[in-house]
């Protein structure tokens, strides 16, 4: 006998911080997940490194095939992580920074400048989520 | 013949192989993976399993009969979809629900997805306090007794 199989259903939670209401029931899951944040903020960083450099190669007309490559796949890998971590607004940005990456056109200066400007408020965005301050903005607090 | 048993009865009887939903997590990104095996045991107490590559998800699945999957679709080597195709091909696991985890979908991902007959889509960035019961709602599980 076999479950009847419905085509995919999709769920999207999307960037939308998780309520506080839950947060008594599962009162250790804000620290843990604090720690693991801890733990893969320099890969983060990494990634917003990547996303800089990729920016300012961008500028100089010098981006190569694999700094491009690297960038499309660390704004991807971004907008995955981020707001799983309470940091919607980065998902957004590293969302825009993967369709701008992904697009396939010759380079101009105003694109340049966008795709700075974006690693950079992503950079910021990461490098200010508290790890370890218990009011701040972990996606399981008010 | 005998009379239709309801639905939730028929679920319940299906999925129910293991004492706690047994979860599968199939991604080869470590922040994922763990941020998703935190919650579903930290919030729903179910048991979590995760491989780091499709092809060590295929034989974890084969070996540890998971109640279902949560399988990333971007990943090097064998991605979400062909790993979905080994599953299916496999019967010890052809029967086993699968959730394509994607960060993006677009109407020409919905359509692949809807063809290679996953059971549902859940999307990236997912909220660690309600996944597990995304999961339920989507396989249309009733947890009632399984705890």
């Amino acid at each position: 006998m076999e479950l009847e199989r419905p085509m995919a259903s999709t769920a999207n939670s999307g960037p939308e911080l998780p309520s506080s209401t839950a947060l008594s029931a599962a009162p250790g899951l804000s620290e843990e997940l604090d720690k693991l944040w801890a733990r893969f903020l320099p890969e983060m960083c990494n990634r917003a490194t990547a996303l800089e450099q990729a920016a300012a190669a961008y500028a100089d007309h010098a981006l190569t095939t694999a700094q491009h490559r690297e960038a499309h796949a660390a704004a991807h890998k971004l907008a995955g992580t981020l707001g799983t971590f309470g940091l919607s607004r980065g998902t957004e940005l590293a969302l825009e920074l993967e369709e701008l990456y992904g697009q396939d056109k010759a380079p101009d200066a105003a694109q340049g400048e966008q795709l700075i400007s974006l690693a950079a408020e992503l950079r910021l965005i990461i490098e200010s989520r508290p790890d370890t301050n218990p009011l701040g903005n972990s996606p399981l607090r008010a | 013949m005998s009379p239709a048993l309801p639905n939730t009865l028929v679920i319940e009887t299906l999925v129910r192989k293991n004492p706690v939903p047994r979860i599968l997590v199939i991604d080869d990104e470590d922040d994922i993976r763990e941020v998703a095996a935190l919650s579903l045991e930290t919030i729903a107490g179910w048991d979590v399993l995760t491989a780091d590559s499709g092809a060590k998800g295929v034989a974890q699945a084969i070996a540890m009969q998971p109640d279902a999957i949560l399988l990333d679709v971007m990943m090097p080597g064998m991605d979400g979809p062909a790993t979905f195709r080994a599953l299916r091909n496999h019967p010890a696991t052809a029967q086993i629900p699968v959730l394509l985890l994607t960060a993006k979908v677009q109407q020409s991902d919905q359509l692949r997805f809807a063809d290679l007959g996953v059971d549902a889509v859940l999307l990236k960035p997912f909220d660690p306090l309600t996944l597990s019961a995304q999961i339920a709602s989507l396989l249309g599980w009733s947890l009632l007794g399984w705890s």
